[in-house]
């Protein structure tokens, strides 16, 4: 059985589906590694694309931040002792350091294509960007068992045998953009992001939503793979789900009347909205 | 049901991964640390430029307003008065972090040489 409580948190300890192969041995696994990604966008990627952050993060005391780092990274280790994105055993110092540092490389990374960050910004601001949004980030990235549970859902193989997951990847994308797509965020930053920008979240959004189904540990990884028949497949479907997200990011654009015209601006909106969508819709299809 | 067990062997992935979060750790904590320590806590010091960028929009002349905060608080809610013969327009500017430049732009009449001055604007 899985984690029984919707975080997991009630279990205080490690629980394993008895049927999935577990690893022994040697530490962190680039699978591994994703699902705590993929915890950390569930987390994260609201306050990213809240622009209060942006600015706190240039004007808080720098000495507040690093006092905010310090207690994120103290629940860090306790989430990774109870907790964790690890299968094997725990190692809740390696994991906080890893929780955190990859938190501040992804916020950065995405801060930076998003353009919410730049070279020619102060640097004690850029840090102060970065740092203030990795805390969520690590955060989801410590609960990354709990959040995005190696052991899936139930029902995840009718889902799938279905042919459910592009429904399932349509709500996932509805749950993650509904939070960001009644702000002004999309529309601010689809009016500042210059088209390679624009062609990096398109690529970043197909790449990631890749990985987390069809290659982060999740349960089903293996079988979801194996259904699709070959890898081409799997990439079609990717591009596919993409494209439901881009609607569902779209819809939800126009239903809370943030642009009335069908225009450029309503297209790259949807796009920006189209990341935190696509991610949406790639969890939902890994867990359920 | 025993868990099936697979070995993965020495794994390289995870002393890469711990090298570079400690390092990215390092980079923020210390650098944040260091301004914290070293930064001034005064108040917002706000300086303000217009400069002529010699483009042109249906006859009028575009310049850029350049706000430079040097102090050590961010300014917020910054409104500027730009003044050319006898018109007068407002620019509002969102916010200005502190050691950070924002920049607005203004249309001016050919041949009319504009000035700005901050009005008003809060500290956060």
């Amino acid at each position: 059985m899985g984690l029984s409580s919707p975080l997991g948190l009630g279990n205080f300890a490690r629980v394993h589906n008895p049927s999935v192969a577990v690893t022994e041995g040697s530490g962190t696994t680039p699978p591994e590694l994703m699902r705590g990604v993929s915890g950390g966008v569930i987390l994260g990627l609201p306050l990213i694309y809240t622009q209060e952050v942006w600015m706190l993060g240039a004007t808080i005391n720098p000495l507040g931040i690093v006092a905010l780092l310090i207690v994120s990274f103290f629940l860090n280790l306790l989430l990774s002792r109870y907790v964790g994105f690890e299968d094997e055993e725990v190692r809740p110092l390696a994991n906080a350091i890893q929780g955190l540092g990859v938190s501040i490389v992804l916020s950065a990374g995405l801060l930076f294509l998003l353009e919410r960050v730049t070279v020619d910004m102060a640097s004690e601001n850029i840090l102060g960007v970065i740092a203030l949004c990795s805390l969520p980030v690590s955060l989801g990235f410590a609960l990354g068992n709990a959040l995005a549970p190696a052991d899936g859902g139930e029902g995840a193989d009718r889902i799938a045998a279905a042919g459910g997951q592009f429904l399932v990847g349509a709500g996932g994308a509805l749950i993650l953009s509904l939070n960001i797509a009644p702000t002004e965020e999309p529309v601010l930053m689809a009016y500042q992001l210059e088209v390679p920008n624009l062609i990096s979240l398109v690529i970043l959004s197909l790449l990631l939503s890749y990985l987390i189904v069809f290659y982060a540990e999740f349960r089903g990884k293996d079988l979801r793979l194996e259904t699709r028949g070959s890898a081409m497949a799997a990439v079609a479907e990717t591009i596919l789900v993409y494209l439901i997200a881009l609607l569902v990011a779209g819809g939800l654009l126009i239903s809370f009347a943030q642009t009335d015209r069908l225009d450029v601006t309503l297209f790259t909106s949807t796009l920006v909205l189209g990341f935190p969508a696509a991610m949406g819709a790639a969890l939902g299809r890994a867990l359920l | 049901m025993t868990p099936r067990k697979k070995k993965k062997g020495r794994n390289l992935f995870e002393p890469v991964i711990l090298g570079i979060s400690l390092l990215a750790i390092v980079v923020v904590v210390g650098g944040l640390a260091f301004y914290g320590v070293t930064s001034g806590s005064g108040p917002a010091e706000l300086e303000v430029t217009i400069i002529d960028t010699g483009k042109q929009i249906s006859g009028e002349r575009v310049h850029n307003i350049v706000v430079r905060n040097k102090g050590g608080k961010t300014a917020e809610d910054l409104i500027i008065e730009v003044t050319a013969g006898d018109a007068t327009v407002e620019v509002d500017i969102r916010f200005v972090s502190k050691g950070d430049v924002e920049e607005a732009f203004v249309m001016v009449p050919e041949g009319v040489d504009p000035e700005a001055k901050i009005v008003s604007y809060s500290e956060h």
